[in-house]
């Protein structure tokens, strides 16, 4: 038999080892910074590029893609090879896909503060550089399968198949929750409006916490671990359930962010159910994890690697308990929009991420160096302050969130709001912004510990090549497709979906046709089912990597057509009489300036079918109100109140002062001045080409609309300053601060009889 | 119909469960379980 050496490339690990950790301070460092903002606006610096609303996005895209990001990578490149004993399959892919992605992140680092912004969380980035991102995956995904392809060791092992998922519907996600209509090489507008874009946006939004930040550290969980435990994963059985059940259950749980809004009843209901459905599988992937350490529980008082592990997949359980649980409607209608969701994000994020990477990179630093971690004290003390940093954080926001929640939703015996101003419930909850800021900074601080103690141990050694010399595997009897994919667990598979889908549909047209392709299927099952002598149906499927790879895809894929199609057909159904109307090239243009500055980031635009929410801001928003924002603004945090139905409450003046100074009309608020809007100028030249934009994408815009858009937008912005003039207020028609006034005030406004937009209803 | 999917998944888990069981193969689940601990040789 023949002997063949293989050289691992390890310096691709080392290298996002690196990159993972330099940006992991900076995007910590950022939050500490928007944490510092919500307590003390003058930390907001009176720059435009540091105000809240650039910044918040600023450090999720870092943590979330920059931190975490390459985090999984280098676990990923270092366990594929050893798992399928083969180099990676291009060195230059390798390469490509290092510096590509440190270029995306650099370019997100730059626009982000400039306001380059598509205005939909966890999806700020441009359409420049989502093309670029969706190039670097197909690179690091091609790579990736031609190894697989080239791979030695014939079976797959679980932590392979959270890859292979990971790759496949990250793309999926990012594909489709990013297609847009470019105005510019800096601005775009997506294609999915109001209630559709939210059902993307959150069907993208909650998978990317599924199968970015989860999936693929659930398959580092799946290598580390056991490796540092030096004891096999507890149950190879469970992780096969915990797999399959995982990938398929997620993708439907999207809409549980959209509990009470504007969304179809029957799809919050679905997003619910599935959500709680999700608690078995999670914790089934818990279970194994911590069970793996069965017999090493000792090893956790002085090994700083399992104990790293031990609590980031305790957090990965308590975050994946509370997820569920503030997915219940009832629990969800109290702490949607407060800072009970912050709490759980980042119990999820600095407990199960963050110390997950801190486990993988203090066991793998050592070992790519060639040497031993420069200080088991410095590691045991970034557990300690990593600990009570993350603790004193998320009981913060926990109480914060129940408090506001309960404030907000308070009525007196008379039926009245208890606290009808909306300052009040940030007054009651402005202490545990502190102590959010002092918790995040105990954990700065323990993963500044871990950088100087990793340079130290990188110092005291020198990067090492792991060879690894393996016999060519014989060639094995070739097991057609065919038989796994007619066969008996796919013929079960087939008939649990089309029971569901011809009971959900009552549709005895489905169910004749469900019923004839079931007999086929059960026939051709039966035929085709494996041999005497054969293996286990999955056994088999874990040799065939491009069928399991279709398997997956075929799995997350169901989740999303089932929820999409329906809503998606919605566009033609939402009634028309009292939907929202296009807007004028002014408020477009101040539509704009509102996505630019991140104000989703702190105000909603969705008043929930709940009284809390009716007694405050109004009537509870509709379907057809939205049907022309592109992209939707429903937001998902009330730092500040509600404003769909804003329009037309405060005279344009309020406005005025409250840009310029937020706490000359509200006492106590920590929203940064947008004075530098005043002397802003608006770029008329785009107003057309935005107009002409929104007209390719279905706006029912007038053909006179784009001639005519400067001259209406002069026309109205100097309506609007001539009013605040005869008030003593001068600012400039053609002023950024007089666009979004006009924006703000026509929000929910369906009549727009104060601005001459050049579009009524007889048009 | 949230309990009747839920009843349906119910017994797709129970027969998954079954499946699973009866497919035995104790041997192949040790020697997956055991693929990261292969030896390398570092240089």
């Amino acid at each position: 038999m023949k002997q063949i050496e293989i050289t691992y490339d390890d310096r691709i690990s080392r290298q996002f080892i690196a990159a993972s950790i330099i940006f992991g301070l900076v995007g910590m460092l950022v939050g500490v910074l928007a944490a510092a903002q919500l307590s003390f606006f003058q930390a907001n610096l009176g720059t435009s590029f540091l105000s809240f609303g650039r910044i918040r996005p600023l450090h999720t895209n870092a943590v979330i893609f920059a931190f975490v990001g390459n985090m999984i990578f280098a676990g990923i490149y270092y366990s594929t090879q050893r798992l399928l004993k083969a180099r990676m399959a291009s060195d230059l892919l390798s390469q490509f896909h290092f510096w590509g992605w440190q270029a995306i992140i650099l370019a997100a680092a730059i626009t982000l503060p400039l306001g380059i912004t598509q205005g939909k969380e966890y999806a700020e980035l441009e359409w420049p550089i989502d093309l670029a991102i969706a190039i670097v995956w197909v690179a690091f995904a091609v790579n990736f399968f031609w190894t697989l392809a080239r791979r030695r060791e014939k079976q797959l092992y679980v932590a392979i198949w959270f890859y292979i998922a990971t790759i496949l519907t990250v793309a999926l996600l990012h594909i489709v929750n990013n297609l847009s209509l470019p105005t510019s090489m800096t601005h775009s507008f997506p294609v999915f409006a109001g209630v559709q874009g939210a059902l993307v946006q959150w069907w993208y939004g909650h998978n990317a916490v599924a199968f970015f930040l989860t999936t693929p550290v659930l398959g580092i969980m799946y290598y580390f671990l056991p490796k540092a435990a030096e004891r096999p994963v507890y149950s190879y059985r469970l992780s096969l359930v915990h797999f399959w059940s995982l990938i398929f259950i997620y993708i439907w749980a999207g809409p549980h962010h959209l509990l009470y809004t504007a969304l179809p009843d029957w799809a919050q209901s679905l997003g619910m159910l599935f959500s709680l459905m999700l608690w078995a599988p999670s914790w089934g992937g818990m279970l194994n994890g911590l069970l793996t350490l069965k017999g090493s529980w000792g090893k956790l008082r002085t090994d700083p690697v399992l104990k790293f592990f031990a609590a980031g997949v305790t957090f990965y359980g308590m975050a994946t308990f509370e997820g569920p649980l503030l997915s219940i409607k009832s629990v969800n209608a109290l702490a949607h929009y407060t800072d009970w969701i912050i709490g759980h994000v980042h119990a999820g994020a600095l407990g199960w991420n963050g110390f997950m990477a801190a486990a993988m990179f203090y066991w793998m630093v050592p070992k790519l160096y060639g040497t031993k971690l420069y200080s088991r004290a410095l590691a045991d003390m970034h557990f300690w302050l990593g600990t009570f940093g993350i603790i004193l954080y998320v009981v913060a926001m926990w109480v914060s969130g129940v408090t506001q929640g309960l404030m907000l939703k308070a009525v007196t015996a008379s039926g009245a709001l208890q606290y009808p101003s909306f300052l009040e419930t940030l007054e009651a909850v402005k202490p545990f912004y502190m102590m959010r800021l002092i918790g995040g900074s105990f954990y700065v601080i323990g993963f500044v510990l871990m950088i100087y103690n990793l340079w130290k141990t990188v110092k005291s050694g020198a990067p090492v090549e792991a060879r690894l010399t393996v016999t060519e595997p014989e060639a094995v009897a070739h097991v057609p497709a065919g038989r796994l994919v007619f066969s008996k667990p796919i013929a079960i598979i087939f008939v649990m979906l089309g029971l569901l889908l011809g009971f959900a549909t009552r549709n005895h047209g489905h169910w004749v046709v469900y019923l004839v392709a079931l007999a086929i299927t059960c026939v051709v099952a039966y035929a085709w089912s494996p041999r005497e002598g054969d293996y286990s149906w999955h056994r088999m499927l874990e040799g065939k990597a491009f069928l399991f790879s279709a398997f997956t895809l075929l799995a997350v894929l169901i989740g999303g057509i089932v929820e999409f199609v329906p809503a998606l057909a919605l566009k033609q159904a939402v009634p028309t009489e009292n939907a929202q109307r296009p807007y004028s090239a002014l408020e477009l243009a101040g539509r704009n300036i509102y996505v630019r500055e991140g104000c989703y980031t702190c105000h909603s635009q969705m008043v929930r079918s709940l009284v809390g929410d009716t007694a405050r801001y109004g009537e509870a928003s509709k379907p057809e109100e939205f049907i022309y924002d592109m992209p939707y603004q429903w937001g998902s945090k009330r730092t500040g109140p509600d404003l769909h139905r804003l329009g037309g409450r405060y005279p344009d003046l309020w406005h005025y002062q409250h840009m310029l100074d937020p706490r000359a009309t509200s006492p106590g608020s920590n929203m940064p001045s947008y004075a530098f809007l005043k002397d802003a100028v608006l770029d008329t030249n785009a107003l057309a080409t935005n107009v002409r934009t929104m007209q390719a994408l279905g706006v029912p815009y007038p053909a006179k609309a784009v001639l005519e858009a400067e001259a209406q937008a002069r026309t109205d912005g100097e309506r609007i300053a001539a009013g605040l003039k005869a008030q003593g207020a001068d600012v400039a028609a053609n002023s950024e601060l007089t666009a979004l006034i006009a924006y703000l005030q026509s929000l929910s406004s369906k009549e727009k009889a104060n601005v001459s937009s050049g579009i009524s209803r007889a048009e | 119909m949230l309990i009747f999917i839920s009843f349906v998944f119910m017994v797709g888990a129970i027969l998954a469960f079954v499946y699973s069981v009866k497919s035995g193969e104790a041997d192949h689940a040790d020697r997956l379980a055991l693929m990261p601990f292969r030896e390398e040789e570092k240089k």
